[in-house]
This record gives C-alpha cells, structure tokens and sequence, in this order.
C-alpha cells in the first residue's frame, strides 16, 4: 500500500514535471510562433500625420503663398519601415497582394461630393455623372497598380484620358463663377492632327457665360495628335470634355 | 429623335470599343480675377476746372469702388489701352485679345450747366452690354453716393450678387475729445462712415464712453452701450440711436451689463447681455414692449451673441470651460444644443458669424497680443487671419462676406497708441486703414444693406 503510495507519488511527480516542461515548451513555442505571426501577418497601415491641436502659427495668405512644391507630402508608408513618424498598425488575416491592390484600386481619392452633381440627366435619361471616366474623380494621389489599369493602357483610353492636361491651364473662371458650382459638358471634334474642328454644348450649366468660358479653354487648347482608334472617335466628335465633371 | 446611346467610358478598352462617347472630366477651374478698363469715349471741350473735377472725381469713384475687390477683379490703367467705343461685335476682338473681361464706357458732355454722364458696362466674354444708363452728375457728398449707387448696380450685373458699395460702418472715436482731456480714454462717441472711410459723421455727444454699437438691418437704428462721463452712475446702459430722427433714447438701464446688443433679421427683437442676475447672461428684449426672454442660463458668464440671418444659430462667447472659448446654440429656447467650438487660444472673443452663417470670425490672444482667426460653426476649419500686425480685435463681416472690417491697435511707445479700423479680404489680406488721422478708433459694425 505504501508503495503504491510512493509509486503513485513518484509518478505523479513526474507527470506534473513532464506537465510544467510541456507548458513550458509550449510557451516558448506559442512565443516564437506568435512573433513570426506579428511579422508576417502585419498589414502596415499608411503613416497618419497628426497636427497638434493649437491656434494655427501661419496665416491663410502665408498658406497661399507657400508652393505646391515646397509642401511636404506626408510620408509613405513602407512595410517594417520604422521611420521616425508615429505608425498604427492593425493585426489581421494574411491578405495576398493581389487583395492589397484590389483594395487600393478601389480606394477614393480625394474626392470632392459637394461638387459632384447627382442630378443632370441626357435625353435618353442617364445620369451623366455615371458616365465620368473613374479616374478623373481623383484629384491627386499615388498611382493605382492592378489588373484593371494595366488592361485600360490602351491607346484610346491614354488619349482621352490625357485631353484635360491640355485643357486645364486654359479653364479658368472670376470669382463669380467660380463658386456657383455649376457644370457643363461640350463635345469636340478633332482631326488627326489634333486640332479643333468643331465644338458645341453637349450639356449646358445654364449659364451662359459659365457654357462660353468653357468653350474658350477649349479653344485655347492645342491637342496631341489622337492615334489608331482614337482617330475615329475625336474625328467623329465622340469625345466630350466635362466642366468640370 | 435621335437615339443616343450613351456607355460609360470606363478604363477598359472593349468598353470603349462598344461606347459611343468618351466622357472626361477636366477638373475644377482656376480662379482668375477679371480684367477691368473705365475708359472715357468722349468728353467736352472747354471744360471748367469744377466740371473737370467733377468727372475725374466721378471716375476716380468709381475705379476706387471696385480696386476694393482685389480676389475678384484688377482695375487695369485705360491709358494702356485705345480709348474706343464698342459699336459692333467686331469691336469685342480687340478686349479679347488684351484679355479684359469688363469694360466701362463713359462718355460726358454738358447741357446748360450741368455735366451729364453715360455709363454702358459690357461683359466681353459674352460679347454683350450688361448694363447702360446716363444722368446729370451730382455735386459733394450726393457725387460718391450717386457713383456708390451705380457701381452697386453695375457690380450686381457683373456678378450677380450685392457689393459693399452702398454701406455704411459705425464706429466709435475719441476723435473729437478735447486735446489734453485728462479723462481721454473715457470719452469715446459714436460715428457712421461709407465702407471706403470717407463720409465720417459724429452722431453722438453723450461725453462719455461709448462702446459695442451695431446698427439694424434696414440701416435706421444704431445700438450701443454707454458707460457716462463725470460724477454720478457708472452702469453700462443701452441706447437706441434713430438716423432717420438723428437722436437717441434710453433702452435698458437695468443694473450692471446693458451691453453687446445685437439685432434679429426683423430688426423687432434684440439680443444683448445682461448682468442684473448677478452674473452675465444672454436676452433676447422685444423693442416694442421691452420684453425679456432668458437664452443662457449658466453659473459661467455668457456675452457676445451674434445671429444667424434665420435666427436658428447664435454663436457666443462664455468662459463654462474655465477659459473664454466660443460656443454656439439654438438661441429660440433657454440653453438649447448648446455646444462648444472653440478647444484652443487662450482668450477668445467677439465671435461674429459671417451674413451667410457658414463662417466665424472672432479674435484670440496669442503671442501677448490679440489675432483674428475664423472656425466653421461645426468648429472644423480654424484658419488665422491676422499676425506680425498689431493687435487686432472687433472683426465684423461686411454685408456680402466678402469683406472683414476690424480694429488694429499699434503700440509705438509706452506712452503712446494708435487704434485704427482697417478693412481686409474675408482671407486676410489686408486692404486699407479706413480711419487714419481719426483719433483712436474700434468697435467697428457693418452695415447689412
């Protein structure tokens, strides 16, 4: 009986031993697997800048003044960047990198609802503010890398896309324009050299100033030369330039 | 009818293929200011030295009026440009060309003895006359409002909206404080001049000091506190000043604040603040029968309302943080939605929103002196105006937003001061000191006509 005891006692010592190794062993493991988990599965959110909350040191005319140039973008996040900026980073499931840039194709940049107008219907009843190209909408930001991009390379879709550069340094409006928020849509037709035969309003803002203004950026623009099936399209008057959507 | 078909021009190409218009969108303009030539297309001979004056200062008016907008346009020199009168469309290449968008034409001749005047106004870009009139020029003071009231009319069809050309800004001034006064500082009256500083008229002779005025809507009525000179009472009593009667009365003399007073939209009802309570707090007083109405109700002080045109917001100054700080609430109930805007400075004051109620303009103290900074009612948006420029406190919009008329003070020495009006642009770009050699000057209003 005392023997058994003893037996007992001995075996349950070194049950509780073998226990307290394995609990041991298991921690370390649990340990060193969880710090390759934190390093693989880390998805590195972009840096956030954040202003101190004060009376602001510069004034609205000293913010105008300083060059687009001169301002320092905040700082792109890379993985295991460990730059002097504060980051935030978010435990989550492993994602491939085709998810990461389908989740960043997806993303809205810069975007401004206040001057993008719902209403506006053709004719025929669509909403013309569906028919933007999508990349438009972007005032600035990063390049967008994917499937879809790659695809939309394309002759046609790098020429219409590239109208507003030449556009743009003409399109100004006075004051009194400027913040009714108004949009019109004219169509042009270019022959294969790239200039202007015709232009007329494809959609008035109403204002016939605002439709005339417009009209003269347009003027005032000299177009690259469109290629292969862009030629047709210019040619045939399907482009139509949004004022400014 | 013809049948569109309409595919959205997206960034694949078979879509392209298949679309019948590529829609792009070109972005949002820039801003330009408008180019603007006053020319005179013809002028009598022989004219008098007095005529002469009479047509240069009509001119000089009018180019003046409109320099005061420097965001929207740039008065250009006519002698730069052929002085020709547009007769056909044709005639509209050569302002294209020059890129100027405005044209005055004026043309002046005599008959009898008066100066008769010609205005036609033409949008070039339109290739179209907006606006034409003529008349007999006036004499003195009648001369700038005559040409106030037209380059009103004319701005109304350039842009489509009022100017500042017809309104008026109240203030006070020791202006007229006998030199050597030894109470000085106390004695401070009450004036209205134009927008541009000329005009200045003294409307009161209380001998005492007056402060915070602020003038009705229809522009008849002026409010202000005043503390009296000399022996006797010292409380901080309210006055309605009549300008159609030129005279004042007595509005509250309840004891303690009688001050800040502000007018609703209707001009019937007034907010100020009042101290009889023991601590200050907001009223609303119908001016008819003097009725009063509690709107904050707070063991902190509250002072400084100013309304919103649709009388649903009231922005206001109180220090419940423990500090100044600027808060908001629906001033139609006692203490409704009241909420806090303003988490930064250390001393705010005289907040004061814009006509359209999207802005705030209120001064903090930073940096040892007094600054003018503006906050959204949301309390998003803080943006500082002012800096390296004195003190500046008292910031009022004018009546189309456009502009913010304040009062500056510059210490030259321990002993010596100079507090002046100045005007600036709704961004802070400082245009004019509307009140030099005026004595010293704060508290300006500004006229919402």
């Amino acid at each position: 009986m005392t023997y058994r005891h003893e037996k007992s006692l001995n075996y349950f010592t070194g049950i509780s031993f073998l226990v307290h190794l394995l609990i041991f062993i298991l921690f370390i493991l649990f340990s060193n697997l969880s710090k390759n988990q934190k390093i693989e599965f880390v998805e590195v959110l972009p840096a956030v800048r954040v202003d101190v909350v004060a009376m602001p040191k510069l004034t609205l005319q000293e913010l105008k003044n300083i060059k687009v140039g001169d301002e320092s973008p905040p700082p792109e996040s890379k993985p295991n960047d460990k730059g002097s900026g504060p980051e935030f980073l978010k435990k989550g499931k492993k994602k491939s990198l085709m998810d990461l840039l389908k989740k960043q194709a997806n993303k809205k940049v810069g975007l401004k609802p206040s001057k993008v107008k719902k209403s506006g219907k053709t004719s025929t009843g669509i909403n013309l503010s569906e028919l933007i190209l999508e990349g438009n909408k972007i005032s600035k930001g990063s390049a967008i890398i994917g499937t879809r991009a790659a695809q939309a390379n394309t002759e046609v879709t790098k020429y219409v896309s590239s109208l507003p550069d030449f556009v743009r340094p003409h399109w100004r409006l006075p004051s009194y324009l400027i913040d009714l928020d108004l949009n019109c849509r004219i169509r042009i037709f270019l022959n294969s050299r790239g200039e202007l035969i015709r232009s007329e309003v494809f959609k008035s803002s109403g204002n016939k100033e605002y439709d005339q203004r417009a009209m003269s950026a347009i003027k005032l623009s000299q177009f690259p030369d469109p290629k292969g099936d862009a030629k047709d399209l210019a040619a045939q008057g399907k482009i139509i330039l949004g004022f400014p959507l | 009818m013809i049948k569109f078909k309409i595919t959205l021009l997206v960034l694949l190409f078979p879509v392209i293929a298949a679309a019948n218009y590529a829609i792009v969108g070109v972005g949002e303009a820039e801003l330009e200011r408008d180019k603007i030539v006053f020319q005179k297309t013809s002028l009598p001979k022989d004219l008098t030295p007095i005529e002469n004056s009479r047509i240069k200062k009509f001119i000089d008016t009018f180019k003046d009026d409109f320099s005061f907008y420097v965001d929207k346009f740039d008065v250009l020199d006519e002698k730069l440009f052929i002085q020709s009168e547009i007769k056909n469309n044709s005639d509209y290449i050569y302002w294209i060309n020059k890129k100027v968008n405005i044209l005055f034409s004026l043309r002046f001749w005599i008959n009898k003895t008066n100066v008769h005047f010609g205005l036609s106004v033409y949008k070039v870009s339109l290739n179209q006359k907006i606006y034409e009139t003529n008349g007999v020029i006036q004499q003195g003071k009648r001369l700038t409002s005559q040409v106030h009231k037209l380059a009103d009319l004319s701005f109304r069809k350039i842009t489509g909206g009022p100017s500042i050309f017809n309104s008026k800004i109240v203030f006070v001034s020791d202006r007229d404080t006998p030199a050597g006064n030894k109470i000085k500082d106390n004695i401070k009256e009450l004036y209205v001049m134009d927008f541009n500083g000329e005009n200045k008229k003294r409307l009161t002779y209380h001998r005492g000091l007056v402060i915070s005025p602020s003038i009705s809507h229809d522009g008849t009525k002026i409010l202000y506190s005043l503390i009296k000179g000399g022996k006797g009472r010292k409380n901080v009593d309210l006055y309605l000043f009549d300008l159609n009667k030129n005279s004042a009365r007595l509005i509250s003399r309840k004891k303690g604040l009688n001050s800040g007073a502000i007018f609703s939209r209707d001009d019937n009802v007034i907010y100020l603040t009042l101290s009889h309570v023991g601590n200050a707090e907001i009223y609303s007083m119908s001016l008819n029968k003097r009725r009063l109405r509690r709107i904050t109700r707070h063991y902190a002080s509250d002072v400084d309302p100013s309304i919103t045109d649709d009388g649903s917001k009231m922005v206001f100054l109180s220090n419940r943080a423990g500090k100044a700080m600027i808060y908001t609430m629906d001033p139609r109930a006692t203490e409704k939605d009241v909420r806090r805007i303003s988490y930064v400075g250390d001393y705010n004051a005289t907040p004061r929103f814009s006509p359209d109620g999207q802005e705030i303009v209120f001064s903090s103290w930073l940096d040892k002196r007094f600054d003018l900074f503006k906050i959204n009612p949301d309390g998003t948006g803080l943006s500082r105006l002012t800096k390296n420029f004195g003190s500046n406190e008292d910031p009022v919009y004018s009546n189309d937003g456009e502009f913010i008329a304040f009062a500056n003070l510059m210490v030259e020495s321990m002993y010596k001061k100079k507090q002046a009006i100045y005007l600036m642009t709704r961004e802070g770009k400082v245009i004019k000191n509307l009140t030099q050699g005026f004595g010293n000057c704060q508290g300006p209003r500004w006229s919402r006509f």
